[in-house]
């Protein structure tokens, strides 16, 4: 430990830190007012405040070990991978207390909707990505500098982190794009800025992503430097098993991308129809539900294609009561059953899957979690349906420990009933007001104000623009509609950002 | 406590270039001055005494362990005073002999103590709270023994300490020398003889890639002075004399008058004077013959 201080001190006794330092405070004066929007919408403007400390760790590691050029130094410190090791704690020593700028800021001036314990996770979200982030600079700093033993080592280790920085401002399309970027993981959830995931197996795959990079790089250092057989084999295998690490680790990333809505199921026109529709659903960081559609048979049929996204697993099906066996791929659900015009047909699935979806550019979409929810039924097939526009009867009792919203009303607490052409759930940091006789659900990280102000411009700039159908040209001029929700959905999906499903108006809406 | 030094065999090669050439002497508590034309080999010695560098051959034994062959040098046992002193300029004497006693594992308790002490032994009291990169020539030189001598080890070695250093610098770093801990063997490789001509307990002279005397200063003066040949003459003549012998020594006498001593070639006027042969006059001697 007395080591590991005093090479606190040689990084920290010295210009180009107290120039750092300044650098941090101005741009954390600059940034702060974002904290009135939530933590991550800080935590995403601070990269570069990020980046500017990075680059003095970069600096200081290179010129700390190759302070080995002198004799006596090179005497005492001798090991060179005991002394990497013990920079690198030192250095974790200073950029955590460099942390403690911002981490002030957020206890002191965050947004006062934000609820203490998400506080503290983000908090901590934004410690972890500062830490690793900063462990990662030290790393390519003091790594580069025991392999490229000249001035040229600044160069190199300016280079290589320069491609993370690069990532980190390209689009997040794939995991890798995601993983490369050490400032940020995605893991925020539009538009639920003051309740968005934290702690899923992506967060930690990312986390381990840039860990692995670390020990590649620690690990060839450890090869090329060791004396010792011992070392360099020990180095030799850690590379190995690291550099196969990183190759795989991608390939498992459980984010799914958002799978454009099935095609149809195959028909122009299905010879059956949904009366009634019951569901038992369970919201959790899963989402367990079992429906039970009532069919009217218009045709005689041989077979009963449902909707229903591939994130889901089936567990089981039952048609009249007696399990029936199916086939569900591509958002398709087939069962091969034979029906003539009137039988009676009763459809139950129950199924369950983990919905955590990501749109093309790799942004949070669809999400059912303990806290924040976004399930547009219109867009997504996170039930068993049939394409039609024609409204159907939903009875759906939910159990979830998150305020939930629905275009359906709510009759008693966990209970939906309604007539529509789909079940929307939407929970998170939301509040409800009311104006003009219209009830809006916004998340509680939007203003009010601001939102009534672009609702109100937007709508007027859609109708102009005469893409709606005559029914829904008719709600928005006539503002007939009573409820009006704020969600996501893919962009390409719609690009009107508003979405009328009976008396219920959808939003796209994400600061 | 007497420590004590055994080099047997030490060979070190540049590629093919061969360095040393089984190098083997002992030494015990005292001073032991290693003397050397530059190119000799002394610093690679050094060098591969204080493990920096691999010896293709021999082993260094002190109080019975082997230094070389250990899994870890033992710096805690061996304290190192390279020619060039260059350490993190930002940093005060006082925070720099803190980490080196911590690199040499010393107690705790002792910590502030040792330390203390050596500030107050090398005249560091001045500087010492002070950044290096504010250190004179002088001052560097005395934090420099100072963190060989921390801990106290056994074996001290000093590779060319006075290089760089001006006249009176100097006399103050013998005098430091005559200060070290006699209960300590301090090796001191040097090619200014009158460093360490006052105070050296034993001789070691290299040449050639291996060594060519090892003994006391009496005996290494003793051998040479009756090769030692002194005369005076003339500094017209002086050019005319060089060519039959080989000078080792001039010394002016007066205006005209220049005292010389030789070695080798024809025999000149027999000398009156009272050969007062020097340390430096025998390590010339041994180094031209």
């Amino acid at each position: 430990m007395p080591t590991i201080l005093f090479y606190v001190k040689v990084a920290t006794k010295n210009a180009l830190f107290v120039l750092t330092m300044l650098f941090v405070l101005f741009f954390t004066y600059n940034v702060y007012p974002s904290l009135q929007t939530a933590v991550n919408t800080f935590v995403s403007f601070y990269v570069f405040s990020m980046i500017g400390f990075h680059l003095f760790l970069i600096t200081i590691a290179t010129y700390v070990m190759q302070r080995n050029e002198s004799d006596v130094l090179r005497y005492l410190e001798r090991n060179p991978v005991k002394k990497q090791f013990q920079f690198l704690t030192a250095s974790m020593i200073v950029s955590l207390a460099v942390a403690l700028v911002p981490v002030t800021l957020m206890v002191l001036l965050t947004n006062e909707l934000t609820s203490s314990a998400f506080l503290w996770k983000e908090i901590a979200h934004f410690v972890i990505i500062w830490l690793l982030s900063s462990l990662l600079a030290a790393v390519i700093g003091s790594s580069v500098s025991m392999l490229v033993k000249s001035k040229f080592a600044y160069v190199v280790s300016l280079v290589i982190y320069g491609l993370f920085v690069w990532m980190s401002f390209q689009l997040p399309t794939t995991p890798l794009h995601r993983y490369m970027n050490p400032f940020d993981n995605n893991m925020y959830l539009r538009p639920n800025h003051l309740s968005g995931v934290l702690w899923n197996v992506d967060y930690v795959f990312d986390k381990i992503f840039l860990l692995l990079i670390v020990v590649l790089l620690l690990s060839f250092v450890a090869f090329s430097v060791s004396v010792s057989s011992k070392g360099k084999w020990t180095g030799l295998v850690t590379f190995v098993v690291a550099l196969v690490s990183l190759w795989l680790l991608p390939s498992f990333s459980p984010i799914a991308p958002v799978s454009s809505k099935a095609d149809s199921t195959g028909a122009d026109h299905v010879p059956y129809s949904i009366e009634t529709y019951e569901m038992d659903v369970t919201l959790t960081n899963t989402l367990r539900n079992t429906a039970t559609l009532t069919f009217h048979v218009t045709e005689p049929t041989e077979a009963v294609r449902l909707r229903l996204d591939d994130v889901f697993s089936i567990e089981e099906v039952e048609v009249n009561g007696e399990k029936v066996s199916f086939t569900h791929e591509d958002g398709i659900l087939d069962l091969a059953v034979k029906r003539d015009v009137g039988e009676p047909l009763v459809v139950t699935v129950q199924y369950e899957g983990v919905v955590e979806l990501i749109d093309s550019i790799g942004f949070s979409t669809y999400y059912v979690t303990k806290r924040a929810i976004n399930l547009p039924g219109v867009y997504f097939d996170w039930y068993p349906t049939v394409e039609s526009n024609d409204p159907i009867h939903f009875e759906v009792d939910v159990h979830s420990s998150a305020p939930l919203y629905s275009n359906l009303d709510s009759s008693e607490p966990g209970h939906w009933s309604g007539v529509a052409t789909s079940v929307n759930v939407f929970a998170g940091q939301y509040e409800s007001f009311h104006s003009d006789g219209v009830t809006f659900i916004i998340p509680t990280s939007v203003r009010p104000d601001a939102f009534i102000a672009r609702f109100q411009s937007f709508v007027d700039e859609t109708i102009k623009k005469g893409r709606f159908t005559e029914r829904e040209r008719s709600i928005l001029e006539e503002k007939t509609y009573e409820r009006v929700i704020v969600a996501i959905w893919p962009f390409q999906a719609n690009e009107h950002l508003i979405e009328i499903v009976g008396d219920t108006m959808f939003v796209y809406y994400d600061e | 406590m007497t420590n004590r030094l055994s080099v047997e065999d030490v060979s070190f090669s540049y590629g093919r270039k061969e360095v040393l050439d089984r190098i083997s002497f002992t030494a015990e508590n005292g001073i032991v001055a290693l003397l050397g034309n530059n190119g000799a080999g002394k610093t690679t010695l050094m060098n591969v005494l204080t493990g920096l560098k691999r010896p293709q051959a021999g082993r260094m034994t002190l109080n019975g362990s082997d230094v070389l062959g250990a899994n870890t040098y033992p710096i805690e046992q061996v304290g190192y005073l390279p020619q060039h002193f260059d350490v993190y300029p930002n940093i005060t004497g006082y925070d720099f002999l803190s980490f080196v006693y911590d690199l040499k594992k010393g107690t705790r308790a002792d910590k502030k103590k040792q330390i203390d002490e050596l500030v107050e032994r090398f005249h560091l009291q001045s500087v010492i709270h002070k950044n290096v990169r504010h250190y004179s020539g002088g001052f560097k030189r005395r934090l420099g023994i100072a963190q060989a001598v921390l801990g106290y080890p056994p074996l001290i070695i000093i590779d060319e300490p006075t290089v760089g250093l001006d006249p009176e610098q100097r006399i103050e770093f013998r005098k430091h020398l005559s200060d070290m801990s006699r209960e300590s063997i301090t090796l001191i490789s040097t090619h200014i003889i009158e460093d360490v001509e006052l105070f050296s307990d034993q001789i070691i002279v290299l040449k050639d890639r291996s060594i060519v005397f090892d003994g006391s200063v009496d005996e290494i003066i003793g051998m040479s002075r009756s090769n030692i040949h002194v005369v005076e003459t003339t500094r017209e003549r002086l050019p005319e004399l060089a060519e039959r012998v080989t000078v080792i020594e001039e010394k002016r006498i007066d205006h005209d008058t220049i005292r010389v001593k030789y070695i080798g070639g024809e025999a000149v006027e027999a000398s009156e004077f009272d050969k007062e042969i020097t340390l430096e006059n025998a390590y010339v001697y041994l180094q031209k013959r």
